[in-house]
């Protein structure tokens, strides 16, 4: 009985239509090549259409796939045991353009707002003040030869901290922005799964 | 006995006072690392292996500071030294809010429901010019400051 190591992919995104065949969802590795091309080549799914919601494929469904054609191969699953399948969705550029000008302005004057919110909040006049003082000597009620170089740096803080100042390849150390879009895109697929998982055992139970 | 009492009352204020200072100075220092502003600032610099000198320099900045509320030293530099404190802090009061903002994770909520994507990592750059903006208004624009 050959074995077959089949690793299902966590997710998945589609050219809209494109019929979604087993070596789409899974790697596989086996002994014999000419076993591996024609489990990859298995159609599994007709193709999604465009505004498709995401559909979580379980590990066990391309067991059983593979098993109606095959039932003398020793299937052994290694990886996620869910596999999310979404159709790739293309941005209208018109839209995607009033998008962006809509973010840029909420990101320019959010952030313009929110420091002088912070600034007045914690009292940041009498610090820098006091700082002035503290350096100096002598008192100023509007230091600005330390305020000026203050307000830049705030900037440079957040370029420094979004690591947005070099120009090196992503795999050095990325940006603790890319690491969030990342956990953000993780929770979404964990939610996916764990619903029509729940989907699942409803119908289940129904079945009963 | 008052002498005695009152020694005694010294005494308690004593250790009222170092309690509340290491609870401060510990939440100060946790806060900090919550939000991986040294953490980063190391790994920026390739310098992971000097955190026992950035662990210092946080405790004697906070140190010198709450010293100076004791004691008002002062260091008589030119003005143009108070300069570069100022850029200093600058950097490190940008560096703590981006990375309040990130803790929130709106970013990323906002990269989702208008489908830019990656895209919106570039538009830091817009947040980056906010933040400079609003702070120059702010302390150019005299009815601002109190």
């Amino acid at each position: 009985m050959p074995t077959v190591y089949l690793k299902p992919r966590d997710s998945l995104i589609v050219a809209p239509g494109e019929d979604i065949t087993l070596g789409m969802l899974a790697e596989f590795a086996a002994e014999d090549h000419e076993l591996e091309r024609t489990l990859r080549g298995q159609p599994f799914l007709p193709g999604l259409t465009e505004g498709h919601g995401a559909i979580s494929v379980s590990s066990l469904d391309l067991v059983r796939a593979i098993r109606r054609q095959r039932q003398d191969l020793d299937l052994r699953i290694v990886g996620p045991a869910h596999t999310v399948v979404k159709p790739r969705v293309r941005p209208n550029p018109v839209m995607a353009g009033i998008w962006t000008a809509a973010v840029t302005l909420l990101l320019f004057f959010g952030s313009l707002m929110a420091i002088m919110f912070f600034h007045a909040d914690v009292d940041m006049p009498l610090v820098h003040r006091g700082v002035y003082q503290l350096v100096t000597g002598e008192a100023a009620p509007r230091p600005l030869v330390l305020q000026i170089p203050y307000s830049i740096g705030v900037g440079v803080g957040v370029l420094l901290f979004f690591n947005s100042l070099s120009r090196r390849k992503p795999s050095s150390d990325p940006s603790p922005l890319d690491v969030q879009m990342h956990i953000y895109d993780q929770d979404a697929q964990d939610y996916l799964v764990s619903q029509s998982a729940a989907a699942h055992r409803a119908d289940q139970a129904r079945q009963k | 006995m008052s002498a005695a009492a009152a020694a005694a009352g010294l005494v308690l204020l004593a250790a009222v006072g170092a309690c509340a200072g290491v609870v401060v100075g510990a939440a100060y220092v946790a806060f900090m690392n919550a939000l991986r502003v040294p953490a980063r600032l190391a790994a920026l610099t390739y310098t992971r292996h000097m955190t026992r000198i950035y662990e210092a320099a946080m405790a004697a900045g906070a140190f010198l500071a709450a010293v100076w509320l004791v004691f008002p030293y002062t260091l008589r530099l030119a003005p143009a030294a108070a300069g570069f404190v100022g850029a200093a802090m600058g950097v490190y009061v940008g560096m703590l809010a981006s990375a309040l903002a990130e803790t929130i994770g709106v970013i990323p909520v906002v990269a989702r429901r208008t489908g830019l994507g990656t895209w919106v990592t570039r538009l830091i750059w817009f947040v980056v010019l906010g933040k400079i903006t609003g702070s120059l208004i702010y302390w150019l624009y005299p009815p601002l400051v109190p």
